[in-house]
């Protein structure tokens, strides 16, 4: 090849390849800011009419795709709902007049939200990590499953409503047991129904109660709910081998 | 008592309601969507004897068709390699041994048919000059025979099973989290692992008698309340596992994600006091 045709060959070679980058790596838009209070109160009360918000309580960003916008609707419920920037937009990912605790995972982080009616009074919450102890023996395969039990405490502010990152630890310990490591027939370890997430809560003086009020609602899910949400289930004390 | 557990399928990007249900999870349960997390494609499962058994296959055949190609006089390489590949076509059986499972070339197809189109009267030159070919080719199916029989035990000697180090390749990368409320304020001896990797012996467990002792204690006591994270098993071997620490640290038990559970004891204890089990 002549030295023309071949510096010509390289140069398109490169320009081809920088172009080909773009495509692999788009450039990322910064979201847009977020919607205004009156966009929110409107996109809720056409997904959920019954939870039409009255009262937008706060606007907290999860981090810069993903917002916790806690409100008060009509019949005085406390409710949350979720957004999510997707595709150029920001989506409802999910909308409820209820306000107990649930678990989002948005890709890197872990958070859990909630919106307690004051009148529940409650004091304190506690999130706990389980995993039953159990024992398997085949002829294959033979383990005994430690029991996991990890629990988390957080005093509730004047708020009603709260945003809290599921401790490094756990997220650690979630991943250990999700990893390829139970594609295997020894353990699954790694299902919903084996490590799970729970919570309790407490009034001022400590003790064990419920908040009877905040549970029961409406719920409305989107299918742009791109995020993972994992289940915490409500714990009495007595299942549980630690003290409080 | 707790809700009865979500549904396995989930309803996604339909809308649906939650009836009015208390705390006990009488009337509907709830149900909430659960995505798998991203399916990323995991290699680190590929085990690197299976590479190289192939390799040597491959290899064994590249140097036997060299050396018939030598020896032929004027032998077109693109004709030796198609007899070469028509060879290859076999009829197998396969079997199952154990958990092996393997395919035995049983009636040479690929010779047959190239005998049977080049054997006839103008063509028997050709037949002479790349016949070999078309048997080195049927031949090759017995390394890739050999290669599936010799993996496990190359897997067994480069990995071996019953190795810690085999689970825990670097002790650097890992650390010790409480688990359970009666783990202490503990962090990893790195040293003490070190050690213990090399030293530590196995001795037997009886899972169902240690699920046992636990409950006859009602069930309040674990006695393995460490778990370790971020074990990283020796590259190529695909041996994960879920690694945990008995109370006194001096017990070890590794449950790999197939096979049995392995216990080990080591003389001095991996964990030091004080640092954060991350509670």
């Amino acid at each position: 090849m002549s030295k023309k045709a071949l510096l010509i060959t390289i140069a398109s070679l490169l320009v081809g390849g920088v172009a080909a980058l773009f495509f692999v790596f788009p450039a990322k838009e910064e979201p847009k800011p977020f919607l205004t209070k009156e966009q929110v109160i409107n996109r809720i009360g056409s997904l959920l009419p019954e939870a039409k918000p009255s009262i937008i309580q706060d606007v907290i960003y999860l981090d810069k795709t993903h917002v916790y916008v806690p409100f008060i609707g009509e019949e005085e419920r406390y409710g949350m709902s979720f957004w999510i920037w997707k595709k150029d937009k920001w989506r409802a990912a999910s909308v409820d007049n209820t306000g107990e605790p649930q678990a989002w995972i948005t890709g890197r982080q872990s958070f859990v939200m909630w919106n307690l009616d004051p009148k529940d009074q409650i004091s304190e919450m506690r999130l706990y990590l389980v995993s039953n102890r159990d024992f398997m023996v085949s002829e294959k395969v033979s383990y005994y499953k430690p029991r996991i039990e990890m629990s988390y405490l957080i005093p509730l502010a004047k708020n009603s409503y709260g945003v809290e990152k599921v401790p490094d630890a756990w997220q650690k310990v979630m991943k250990t047991y999700e990893s390829p490591a139970d594609e295997g027939d020894g353990l699954s370890f790694g299902n919903q129904e084996s490590i799970r997430m729970g919570q309790a809560f407490f009034d001022e003086k400590g003790k064990e109660t419920s908040p009877d009020i905040s549970y029961g609602g409406h719920s409305y899910e989107t299918g742009n709910a791109y995020v993972n949400q994992r289940y915490i289930w409500y714990t009495e004390q007595e299942e549980l081998e630690g003290k409080d | 008592m707790t809700r009865s557990p979500p549904a396995e399928n989930s309803l996604m990007g339909r809308s649906f309601f939650r009836c009015d249900w208390d705390k006990y999870g009488n009337m509907n349960a709830p149900i909430q969507v659960e995505r798998r997390k991203n399916n990323e494609v995991d290699i680190s499962g590929v085990s690197l004897s299976s590479i190289i058994l192939i390799i040597c296959s491959w290899a064994a055949i590249g140097l036997l068709f060299f050396k018939v190609y030598k020896k032929g006089e004027q032998l077109q390489v693109w004709k030796a390699f198609v007899f070469l590949c028509i060879g290859m076509f076999t009829f197998t059986i396969s079997l199952e041994w154990w958990d092996l499972s393997f395919r035995i070339p049983v009636i040479p197809l690929g010779l047959d048919i190239l005998y049977a189109f080049f054997g006839r009267e103008g063509r028997r030159e050709s037949w002479q000059r790349y016949r070999r070919f078309a048997w080195i080719g049927f031949y090759s199916t017995f390394f890739f025979l050999a290669a599936a029989l010799l993996q496990k035990p190359l897997d067994g000697w480069l990995y071996p099973k019953d190795a810690m180090s085999t689970y825990i390749s670097d002790v650097n990368q890992i650390e010790v989290i409480g688990i359970h409320p009666e783990a202490k304020r503990v962090s990893l001896d790195k040293e003490s692992l070190q050690q213990a990797l090399q030293k530590a012996d196995q001795r037997p467990f009886d899972v169902e008698a240690v699920y046992n002792e636990v409950f006859e204690g009602n069930g309040k006591h674990e006695r393995f309340p460490y778990l370790i994270s971020g074990a990283i098993p020796k590259k190529g071997s695909g041996m994960e596992a879920v690694i945990y620490i008995e109370e006194d640290g001096r017990g070890i038990l590794i449950s790999p994600s197939e096979g049995h559970q392995l216990y080990f004891r080591t003389e001095e204890t991996v964990l030091a006091e004080g640092g954060n089990t991350g509670e």
